[in-house]
């Protein structure tokens, strides 16, 4: 997905002058051919983050548009109270892509995970949130970005394919990746495309689930939710993030306040000492976000729910 | 060291604030007296000279700043000043007199502490202590990138420089260059719970920023020939400036000069006012 971001962006900048890169000392050579490009717009600035979001509002109040690049968990925990002030309250066009979004760096521990960054920027006020689960989508958030009127979150995940072959998630649109009937699966991120590899295990449990992606958390589609669970007899919520304070959470806040309640699950990570390191797919599936595990866990709740319903 | 706490010493109290000077200090008390909120008082009036100074002589500043990008930009990282800010501003026609009369009613735009107004002359929120500097080294790469020719200032205190987020952008200032940036410090040698020197001594804080590599001006902070001089003549090395203003908290207020007393505090009243300045 960086690849993919790198491109992207570079196109960009071919077409509008005010965009600016601005890297927290990133991996060598990392943007090289932005920078070769455009040598006056780039800038990899030390490992300070705090320093780089308080310049990047800088530069977004002399009208430019920066996209700083850094560890998501690094700028998201350490950079927060800027992320707060200096873009979210300032309001200014700054945005934000964090690498290693989820447990793409879960073999370095629990330092390097971005498990609840979400959480985080869901309160930094005017903050838009994008989590994009392929490459070709992230394509097509960025070309929205440049006039996004605010500050903007995009979480990368090293690994995501180019394309899973299924439609293209737009700003502030949910994505509906699988009509069906019953259970309503709601993802987003990278693990919406692993929703789609367990398919068949899916169909061969006896279920025939409809699958709505959200690639964009801020705007949130809240009409397609609603829409989708009135219809729904139950509700799955899988994200690559703690179970508390992300998607699941908005999505249960969001039915609360239209008054639908659906018997409802959340599929996600939560803080294990016993979980905290480890290969990525393997953390992944201990927590049931790849694979069969994912399928099990689906299965799991779909038992559970029906017998909850039954009593 | 020696010279700079000589400044201070010899420095006269009060008697020495011209009219304009202490007719904005009475403002402020009457603006607090007048709402009945609290206010930093103190902290405000040791920039009062400062920001005349930027005000009257540095800044290309049109009167609707909105929207005019190549205009001088001041950052007030030290938020808790503001009230000076927002009377110079009134002074300077910036802040019409009735937004200042509302200072703090719910929904005004001025608050005890300032948020970002460009058409007021507000060019970022602050009061969050450390936040300026990184702002301003951004504005400045902003004017160099777009080829305009804009000075960026930024009021920093000598407390608020415990900020590690302070010396992260110093630091970047240095490695770009950034010879249309000018750092000024207020030192006040008073921070929220006591004397600098009690609460973290920075007596190597000048020499830091030369070691840096700031050009770096030492001056009586109340002394405007002497700010002046300071900002004005042009240094020949295309770097950094910090201009170190030696200032007294509360200068003005007679004997609480020099004092923590009125750092935040609940108004005086209108009588009591002559009896302060």
């Amino acid at each position: 997905m960086r690849e993919a971001f790198s491109k992207s962006l570079q196109r960009l900048a071919r077409h509008d002058s005010r965009i600016v890169f601005v890297g927290c000392d990133l991996p060598y050579n990392s943007m090289r051919e932005f920078q070769a490009a455009f040598p006056q717009r780039f800038f990899m600035e030390g490992i300070a983050e705090q320093y780089v979001v308080g310049m990047a509002a800088g530069l977004a109040s002399g009208g430019l548009i920066p996209y700083v690049q850094s560890t998501a968990t690094f700028i998201t925990r350490r950079a927060f109270e800027q992320l707060f002030i200096d873009i979210g309250l300032q309001q200014l066009r700054v945005r934000i892509i964090g690498s290693g979004g989820g447990l793409v760096y879960s073999e370095f521990g629990p330092t390097h995970t971005a498990l609840e960054d979400l959480a985080l920027l869901r309160q930094v006020p005017n903050m838009g949130i994008c989590v994009p689960r392929t490459g070709e989508e992230l394509g097509r958030l960025l070309l929205s970005t440049i006039e996004w009127d605010g500050p903007l979150y995009i979480r990368l995940s090293d690994g995501a394919q180019e394309s899973d072959g299924g439609p293209i998630g737009e700003m502030g649109r949910a994505c509906l990746l699988r009509h069906g009937k019953g259970a309503l699966i709601i993802s987003t991120g990278v693990v919406s495309s692993a929703i789609s590899d367990i398919e068949e295990l899916l169909v061969q449990g006896g279920h025939n689930p409809e699958v709505l992606h959200f690639s964009t958390l801020r705007p949130f589609d809240s009409a397609s939710l609603c829409e989708a669970a009135r219809n729904a007899a139950q509700i799955i919520i899988i994200e690559e993030h703690h179970r508390d304070g992300g998607l699941g959470s908005m999505v249960i806040e969001t039915l609360a306040d239209a008054k639908i309640l659906r018997p409802t699950t959340r599929i996600g990570t939560r803080f294990e000492p016993a979980l905290s390191c480890g290969e990525h797919l393997e953390i992944s599936a201990k927590f049931g976000l790849r694979g069969p595990a994912l399928a099990q866990a689906i299965l799991a709740a779909c038992v559970h729910q029906r017998t909850a319903a039954l009593r | 060291m020696n010279e700079a706490t000589k400044v201070v010493q010899d420095a006269p109290r009060g008697d020495d604030l011209d009219a304009r000077s202490k007719a904005i200090r009475r403002r402020i008390l009457e603006v607090l007296a007048q709402r009945r909120v609290g206010g930093h008082i103190s902290p405000a009036f040791s920039i009062i000279e400062i920001l005349l100074v930027l005000y009257d002589e540095c800044l290309r500043l049109p009167k609707d700043a909105a929207g005019i990008d190549d205009r001088d930009r001041f950052i007030l990282s030290k938020g808790h000043g503001c009230l000076a800010l927002y009377a110079v501003l009134e002074h300077k026609g910036l802040i019409p007199p009735e937004e200042l009369d509302r200072l703090c009613s719910v929904g005004a735009p001025l608050g005890v502490l300032p948020e970002r107004n460009i058409s007021r002359g507000i060019e970022a929120t602050t009061g969050t202590l450390g936040h300026g500097l990184p702002i301003a080294v951004g504005m400045a790469l902003a004017a160099r990138i777009n080829e305009k020719n804009s000075n960026i200032y930024v009021l920093v205190g000598d407390g608020e420089l415990n900020e590690g987020a302070n010396w992260e952008a110093a630091f970047h200032a240095v490695k770009h260059r950034l010879a249309n940036l000018t750092i000024l410090v207020d030192r006040n040698r008073q921070q929220s719970s006591g004397p600098v020197e009690n609460v973290l001594p920075m007596p190597y804080m000048p020499a830091l920023w030369r070691e840096i590599g700031f050009n770096v001006c030492h001056v009586p902070g109340h002394d405007r020939r002497a700010l002046r001089e300071a900002l004005l003549v042009p240094l020949p090395d295309p770097r950094p400036t910090v201009v170190i203003c030696e200032t007294t908290k509360g200068k003005g207020l007679g004997k609480s000069e020099g004092s923590g007393e009125w750092h935040y505090g609940q108004a005086p009243s209108l009588n009591e006012i002559p009896s302060l300045l």
